[in-house]
Order: structure tokens, then sequence, then C-alpha cells
């Protein structure tokens, strides 16, 4: 075994399939393709196993021959292993028989789906000898990063647009990371990024770690396998943003597949987004094998990027496995949190909104069959976007401080309710 | 982006270019450079002032809407800012044209040309298209 390699061969581009050495790097000189890591699957094969798998740890690092990390992970080590739920409650009301959800909503330690992919990034940045780690996000990227590099004792630089909301700003801040603003509009915040990303010897974990920190979305994938007592669910319902995580949970499938750990079993992998930034599942309604590009108009902030990186392969995937994609309204969103809070107690964030609205839907026109196993990827915590559901849950009743008052109350409420019965 | 990984095996060609090449190419992965005569009459924008800047090179993803994909954008743009442009990879369809283009220029030139480029109506992405990440 290559000791600088671990079970990582190369980088490959997803393009044109040539290769490169594995070093901080995400883009195919010759088409500028996005690159990707290859794994020496007939070693891994060898060593892992689900026994293996199963005496280790319950953190994501438990598939860590499948991660592109090359000796012990240095950076998350707690990270991932979140709660697969059989979600009785919700499955009734939506009028299906098996209906499972993976809550990252309460991922360690930023509370997102996005730590799985930030400590990949990091681990692996230290052991390439990285000591400065950065990001430009509007939200839960920005948040693990700070928090992760906190941790790990790196320095972070975070990069935000100006404007964004100062409650996001905090939830940065506080980890003592470098958080700087840039006043411009979209476009102008995100070219100055991928610039300073280039011209500084950092590792940019979303543009010269890309390769390496998208793999760690495998790891909610290859959860989620074992949770449900290693099978394939028929269907898994996941929210696009860039499009990573719905093809990394596709190769995840396949590498378990691959690796005999699970059954070849057939299987759908369906797309949510939400209506005001719909590219990819715009495009895959209309039959269209590319996307385009939106101005994002939602909610749904952490899905809000009007030209996904991996549209076009998320596409392929839901084509592939045949997936659907849908999308769903501000009110729907809203809608879809609601019904996850008050069926299974789980507050999710906007983009879990949109993953529950977009099953609803699929299973109402009959995308997603009542009787067969359902897994819904639940991405964030819901106390990071409490401004989208304000003003909308109603207020408390008040009452003077009598019990007499509130007995009143009490009997109203079940005088009211009986009515309703009738 | 919506690149040119949505080749789909339709007519894929050079976007917008001055070329007229009969017989389109089914993946553009040429890199033809598009430098403009140097005896072009034209005034070419911010010549002046940053001929002394350092050359550099930017690798960008452009968007074509549907009106502007039989224009020669690229020829244009290599005309107006005394630039060197370098298609890498491209893809054509009835509604949409996309262009992974390397320009090679002074930092005043690739800024003007890139505001240039977005006045005319094409999106312009960095080759990573959506760095900043939600």
């Amino acid at each position: 075994m290559d000791k600088s390699k671990g079970f990582m061969k190369a980088l490959r581009c997803r393009e044109c399939a040539r290769e490169y050495p594995l070093r901080a790097d995400h883009v195919c000189e010759f088409d500028f393709g996005p690159l990707e890591v290859v794994y020496d699957y007939d070693r891994i094969k060898a060593t892992l196993s689900r026994s293996l798998i199963e005496s280790r740890e319950k953190t994501m690092w438990r598939y860590r021959e499948l991660l592109p990390i090359v000796g012990e992970p240095s950076v998350g080590v707690e990270v991932g292993y979140t709660p697969l739920i059989r979600a009785n409650n919700l499955a009734r009301r939506l009028g299906v028989r098996e209906l499972w959800v993976k809550n990252d909503a309460v991922n360690y330690p930023s509370l997102s789906f996005k730590d799985r992919v930030v400590s990949v990034a990091l681990s692996r940045a230290r052991e390439m000898g990285f000591t400065t780690v950065a990001c430009a996000s509007t939200g839960n990227l920005a948040n693990s990063v700070a928090a992760n590099a906190a941790a790990a004792g790196m320095q972070a630089y975070v990069f935000i647009p100006a404007d964004l909301e100062h409650s996001k700003v905090v939830n940065s801040l506080v980890y003592g990371a470098n958080v700087i603003g840039i006043k411009g509009h979209y476009d102008e915040v995100n070219r100055l990024c991928a610039e300073i990303a280039g011209k500084f010897g950092w590792a940019f974990v979303n543009v010269n770690m890309r390769p390496y920190y998208a793999e760690g979305s495998k790891s909610f994938g290859f959860e989620t396998l074992e949770q449900l007592g290693w099978r394939i669910p028929q269907h898994t319902v996941a929210c696009m943003a860039s499009g990573s995580l719905l093809t990394k949970i596709h190769k995840s499938y396949e590498e378990c597949i691959q690796l005999g750990l699970v059954p070849s079993t057939p299987y759908k992998i369906h797309g949510a987004q939400a209506t005001g930034c719909a590219p990819i599942s715009n495009a895959h309604k209309a039959g269209l094998d590319f996307f385009k590009p939106v101005k994002p108009d939602t909610i749904a902030k952490s899905l809000a990027i009007g030209t996904p990186a991996d549209g076009f392969y998320s596409l392929k995937v839901m084509q592939k496995t045949g997936g659907s994609a849908e999308d769903v309204s501000d009110n729907e969103i809203r809608e879809g949190i609601r019904m996850l809070a008050e069926c299974e107690g789980i507050f999710s964030e906007t983009a879990g909104g949109v993953t529950v609205g977009v099953a609803k839907k699929l299973i109402e026109n009959g995308q997603i069959p009542r009787d067969e196993s359902i897994v819904l990827s639940i991405t964030g915590n819901g106390l990071k976007t409490l401004d989208a559901v304000m003003g909308h849950l109603g207020r408390p009743r008040e009452i003077k401080p009598s019990l007499r008052e509130f007995e009143a109350l009490v009997k109203n409420e079940s005088r009211g309710a009986k009515s309703a019965a009738i | 982006m919506a690149s040119s990984r949505q080749n789909t095996g339709k007519t894929t060609t050079k976007a917008g270019t001055a070329s007229k090449s009969k017989t389109p190419t089914k993946k553009a992965t040429t890199a033809k450079k598009q430098s403009t005569s140097a005896s072009a009459k034209k005034k070419r924008v911010g010549q002046r002032s940053s001929r002394q800047e350092k050359s550099q090179s930017s690798r960008l993803w452009l968007m074509y809407p549907t009106r502007l994909i039989t224009k020669p954008i690229i020829w244009q743009l290599g005309r107006k800012f005394d630039m060197v442009t370098n298609v890498r990879q491209a893809s054509v369809t009835g509604e949409i044209g996309i262009v992974c283009l390397e320009l090679e220029g002074n930092r005043t030139q690739i800024d003007e040309a890139i505001k240039w480029l977005e006045r005319q109506g094409i999106r312009v992405e960095p080759v990573e298209i959506n760095v900043l990440d939600a």
C-alpha cells in the first residue's frame, strides 16, 4: 500500500477521465472539467467488511476507507452517525407504509450536513500541510468551517456577502474566524472568491479542496444503508443546492453495492428544490439534460444556488435511477417544516421543508408508490432559519395569572374540539 | 453551471466565434486561440492604462442566452480588449450556448471584458461555478 495515498488512487476528471496526482486541485487542465477522487476498490474490498465497520465508533469515520484521507481523521472526529428514525407519524400523515428520516439537523458540531464535508476537507488539508482554511458561504458552510477550524486550531477565513443577515454572521464570528464581508452582487462576490482561492496558498474547502470535500457527503448515504440494516431504500429524497449531495448519495449506494456491503436492489433518487430556485428541477421536468441558470428568490436560502455546479450530474443521476424532481413554493416549504416538527419532533431548516414538501408531492402524484420504502434527507437545523417561519405559526394564547382563567381556556378548547369532531 | 458538461451528443460547436466551420465538432475541446490582429484599428478599451500591468489568465464559463448564440461574441471580445481568448470546451443547443473560456490579459482588461460580456447579456461564472456556497 502506498502510504502517501491511503486507499485513494488519483484525482480524475469527470469529463475526460484524465488523472492527476492527489494534490489540492479541482479542475482538469485540459477541459476544465471537475476532478473527483478515485479509489482502489479491490484493496478496499479486501479490507472493509460490515463487521469491521460495525466494530468502529459511531461516527462518519467508520467508513474511512471510502473517504479521501490517508491517515487517521484529525478534524471533526465526532461528526456523523446522525439518527435515522422510523417516521411513523409522518408516514400516516403522508399515507405511506415505510418512511424514514435521516436527521442531520443534529449533526455535530454546527447542526448541518456540512460538518461531514468540512471535516473531510479539513482533515485532508491538515495532512497535506495546510494551516489556513477558507470558504465562501452564506450560511451552513461558513458556520461549519468556522467551528471545525476552531476546534482543530486552524486559522479560518470565511468570505460572505457584506449584506448577509447579521444573525447568520454571528454563527461564524463566534468561533473567532476571520469573517470578511464583500460588497457587491452575487456574481462579483463569487468571482472574487474564486480569485482569492487561486491566489493564496490556503485550503479553500469548496475550491481547491473540493474533490475531497465533496466526498464527505457519501457518509450520509453509507450511514443510511447501515442504519436500514444494510439495504438500499427504494426511494431517497434529497434536496438540491449545487446538487452535490444527491450525486454523492448515489455514489455511496453504488460503492456499497460494488463492495458487496448491500445487495443490489432497484432504487430511485429524487431531487427536491424550492420553486424560487429550481434550475435542476425545471430541467428534469422539461426532460432536458441541461439547466438554465436562475436568480434565486426563495426562503430556502441554503438551497439558493442559481447555477448549480453539480446540476448536470444530478440530472444524470435522476435519469439513471429513474428518480423524479419536484419543487415547492415558500408556503409549501413552511408546511413541510411544520409537518415534520408536529409529526416527528424534528425542527428542520427550510431545506428540510423543501424535502418534506417535495416528498408529499411525489407521493400524491404517484411517482413514489405508497407501499415502498422512503428515506427523507434532512440536512440542517430549524434554529438557523427562524426568520422563515416567524409570523407563520400563530401566537401563544395569553392569560392573567389566574387558575380560573386557565380553566376557562381549557374548557373552551375542549368544547371547540368536540364541536369540530361533530 | 449548465456547462458543456451538459453535452448530450447534440450539435456542439464553438459558440459565438467568428469561425464558420461547416462541420460541427462533437465535443469541442479544441484549444483555438483567437487573438485579434495587432493592426486592428478600432479603439481598444483599457489598453493604454493597462499595458504595463502583469498579464494573467482567467478561466470562465460563459452562458449565452438564445438571442446571442449566433453572435461572434468571443471574436468581438478579442478585438475590443486586445486579449488572447482560448476556447477550451463548448456546447450549443437550440436554447443555450455554453463556452469554457480562458482569457489572457492584464487585470484591467479582464475586469472590463467581464463587465462588457455581462452588458451584452452573457452570464459569466468562474470555472469553479458556485464558489459562494450556501
